[in-house]
Formats: C-alpha cells, sequence, structure tokens
C-alpha cells in the first residue's frame, strides 16, 4: 500500500503499538485524518504529558504523577499489611474490589527463566528494605498463578520468612495459569478473602 | 479438521491478543509443534494449567489451517515440588529450552521424550539439579548422536587416566597429553572428570537422587558439556545464563545483609 508520507510515518507509529496489526493501524491513521485540529492536539497532549509527569513512586513504585502516589499518602490505609504484584495495572484491578485496604509494593515484572528475568531486575531488594521498621506485619503476594508468578512468590517468601512476617499467597479461585489482570471482582475477591499462609 | 490426542510437555507459550496462548509442545509420538490454547488466559479457563510450561499432560488437539487448536486437556503432572525453588524452575526450564533448541518441528522422537519426562520426574525427587542436568545433557546428546567420546583418547586410542586432558568439541572428545597440540577449540580438564561422564551415561534416572560428585568435578563436566552444546547449536541458551544470574544472586550477599 502507498501513502503519503506523513501518513505513513503514523501509521507504522501505531504498528509499534502492542496488538495493533497492519489493518488496525491503518484504521486508526484514517481516523486520527478524520477528527479535528483540537481534538488530535488533545491525543498528542495527552501522550506527551503521561511521559512527562507519570513517574514511578519512590515507595511502592506503582505509576503517580505526585511526589508520592495516592495510595501511599492515604493516612487512613493499612499500613501493616502489604499486597506484592508483578505490575501497576493489578493494583488497579485489586482497588476495583474494594475490599483491601493495606499498602502495595509493584515488582515491575515477574522473576521468568525463560525471558532471562532474574529477582535483581525487580524491586525485590526495596520491598525487604521496607521491611526495616517493622511496621509491616503481613505480606500477601498476588502475582499470577503462572510459573513466573509462583517462582517470584516462592523466592520473596523465602527472603521474607526469616524476618517473622506474616507472608500468604493468594491461591484459591484464581485458576492454575490465569491472569490477575482479567479475573473479575468476585473471583479476586475470593482469592483475597481465601489466602493460606506460607 | 483432524482431531488428535498428544501426551505432551509443554516446552513454552507466550501470550497472544488478549486471552489466547500460543503453546510450544513435545509430544510424545508427534514431536515438537505449536497449537493455539484460545482463551488460555482467562480465569476459570480449563486450558490455563494445561498450558503452562513444566507441565506434562494429554492434550486434545484438532488441525487448523495455520496452527493447530488445543481443545482439551487433562493434567498428568503439574511438577509442583520442581516449581518449589527458584533453582530447581531455572534447571527445569533449562531441559526444556535444551530440547527445544536441539529438536525440528513434528520430528517424533518417543524416546527422547521419555529422557526428558524421567529428567523431569528426577528433578521433582530433589536430586541435585546440577547433576540431572548434566545427565539430560549427556541422555540428549547420545540419542541424537553427538555424544562426546570421554573413554579413551581419540588419537592414540589409549584409555584415560588422572592427568589433565584437552576435551575438544569439535574433535567430539578427548586428547591426551602426550598427543601434541591439542585443536584450538579444546579446554584443559583433569582426567577424573571423565569419570562421572561415564557414570552418567549408563546410569538408571531413578538413581540419581543417590548420586553426589565433588564440587569441582561437577563443574568440569558441566562445562565440558557447555562447551560441547554450544559447539553445537552456536549459541548460548537464556536459561543456563538465568542459572548463572540466580546463583550469583544468591551468592552477593548484598540480601543476606538485609535478612
Ligand atoms: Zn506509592
Ligand atoms: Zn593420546
Amino acid at each position: 500500500m502507498h501513502y503519503a508520507k506523513p501518513l505513513a510515518k503514523l501509521v507504522s507509529e501505531f504498528e509499534k503499538l502492542p496488538g495493533i496489526g497492519p489493518k488496525s493501524a491503518q484504521r486508526l491513521a484514517f481516523h486520527i485524518l478524520r477528527i479535528n485540529e483540537d481534538e488530535a492536539r488533545e491525543l498528542a497532549n495527552a501522550v506527551m504529558d503521561v511521559k512527562q509527569y507519570i513517574k514511578l513512586c519512590p515507595v511502592c513504585f506503582n505509576y503517580t504523577d505526585q511526589p508520592r502516589c495516592e495510595i501511599c499518602s492515604d493516612a487512613k490505609r493499612d499500613r501493616s499489611v502489604l499486597c506484592v504484584v508483578s505490575e501497576p495495572r493489578d493494583v488497579v484491578a485489586m482497588e476495583k474490589t474494594n475490599e483491601f485496604r493495606g499498602m502495595y509494593h509493584v515488582l515491575g515484572g515477574v522473576i521468568s527463566p525463560m525471558d532471562g528475568i532474574g529477582p535483581e531486575m525487580l524491586k525485590i531488594r526495596e520491598l525487604l528494605a521496607r521491611m526495616t521498621d517493622g511496621e509491616v506485619k503481613e505480606i500477601i503476594l498476588a502475582t499470577n498463578p503462572t510459573i513466573e508468578g509462583d517462582t517470584t512468590a516462592m523466592y520473596i517468601a523465602g527472603l521474607l520468612k526469616p524476618l517473622g512476617v506474616k507472608v500468604s499467597r493468594i491461591a484459591h479461585g484464581m485458576p492454575v495459569g490465569g491472569d490477575m489482570d482479567y479475573a473479575d471482582q468476585a473471583t479476586l475477591i475470593q482469592a483475597l478473602q481465601w489466602r493460606r499462609e506460607i | 479438521m483432524r482431531t488428535y490426542c498428544a501426551d505432551s510437555i509443554v516446552l513454552r507459550r507466550i501470550d497472544l491478543g488478549e486471552k489466547d496462548r500460543i503453546i510450544t509442545i513435545y509430544a510424545r509420538e508427534q514431536g515438537k509443534l505449536s497449537a493455539v490454547a484460545k482463551g488460555a488466559r482467562r480465569p476459570g479457563s480449563k486450558l490455563a494449567g494445561a498450558s503452562e510450561p513444566l507441565t506434562y499432560a494429554r492434550l486434545f488437539l484438532s488441525t487448523g489451517r495455520d496452527i493447530d487448536v488445543l481443545t482439551q486437556a487433562e493434567i498428568r503432572e503439574s511438577f509442583t515440588g520442581i516449581k518449589q525453588n527458584i533453582s530447581t524452575v531455572a534447571y527445569g526450564i533449562y531441559l526444556l529450552e535444551l530440547l527445544s533448541s536441539f529438536v525440528d518441528e513434528r520430528q517424533p522422537n518417543p524416546e527422547l521424550f521419555d529422557t526428558l519426562l524421567s529428567s523431569l520426574y528426577v528433578l521433582e525427587s530433589g536430586a541435585d539439579p546440577e547433576i540431572t542436568a548434566r545427565y539430560f545433557e549427556l541422555q540428549l546428546l547420545i540419542d541424537l548422536g553427538y555424544e562426546p567420546h570421554f573413554d579413551r583418547c581419540l588419537r592414540c586410542d589409549k584409555p584415560i587416566g588422572r592427568e589433565k586432558v584437552a576435551f575438544s568439541p569439535a574433535l567430539g572428545g578427548i586428547v591426551c597429553p602426550e598427543c601434541g597440540v591439542p585443536p584450538a577449540d579444546a579446554i584443559w580438564v583433569p582426567g577424573a572428570a571423565t569419570t562421572y561422564a561415564r557414570a552418567l551415561r549408563n546410569i538408571e534416572p531413578q538413581k540419581i537422587k543417590d548420586l553426589k560428585f565433588p564440587p569441582a568435578a561437577l563443574r568440569d563436566l558441566g562445562l565440558m558439556l557447555k562447551w560441547h552444546i554450544r559447539y553445537r547449536l552456536e549459541y548460548d541458551l537464556r536459561s543456563t545464563d538465568f542459572i548463572d544470574m540466580v546463583a550469583k544472586f544468591d551468592d552477593n550477599g548484598d540480601l543476606a545483609q538485609m535478612r
């Protein structure tokens, strides 16, 4: 297919996005051509704004546009319970349940021998650093029930056990191999309530 | 469209779109092949567990135009023992990656399948993962006709003693010190290391967990096999880097200080 140069550039940029094939990229690019200039500018600004203002919270490593994220700055949350998740989107999924009132720690991935991702590439050191003041009494490991998620949970549990904190793993209700991001709220609430100590 | 049943070990999976996965399996009767597991990432999917790597399952597939489709699965073994520990997981994944790198698609090899399966059970039983990996490497090389020769000098045919000898992947075995300059790719190892290779060649898998090798011999044997495998594959496997990384992370003491 032959496009005018700027259009070809836009199509190829869209194609780089996850889950976007050539067909979808073309559809999106033609959509941009049809919208008015203000709308287009707003889209471009939104893209630039997230790049400029969204940073990782220095405490929990969730995304935030503040010096410290909303959850970490909320005095009403229970600082004795820490829920460990792999990605920021898992925080969103957990928050939607309205069931969990503790704090989070985002690892930024999972241990994966297949992809060569080892423990030192994740925020595990930082998690252990959060344990030093003795405020945290319970850790809930909420990584996906996949081989990577289980390995990560097992590894972290091994590091935390000697510190004397209670370590539990969300287990039941979440089928093996499932993706936390796609679990419905009822499933997640169950998984949280039925967590078992490891 | 034809449906068939495949006793398989899941080697790999990648996410596809929003809810699906593509799995690569090693099937006893069909060899290595890929299939799509539709909806396998959706909670409650019956295919989720069976599409996890390090799973032994009877899979039911139907032939598709581009790719076969996983329709049903009965899990035989999920190797939960291997999955208890980062180091055994690392070795388990290494066995899968090693096999996957050596075999072509749709080339059935029931014997090699059985070797992989029994090696995974050995790992599951709590045997030394490093010895288990050396056993599997050796058996895989033998099965595929790439067996390195550890018994005699390839040039003068003398049996290998305790003195330092040269192992050359290009020659496919040992050259003794009396036979002049070894090939450029050779590495020098104590001759004693070759006796451990011979021990692993003929052992029954269920006896591996009783084996204890001196750490230095195990390291030298590992080095020879790694060198030999690299020569055959012409690249390094990701999971070996991972094994090294985990070992280093555990040793470097940074985390120990925090504990
Ligand atoms: Zn935070
Ligand atoms: Zn010789």
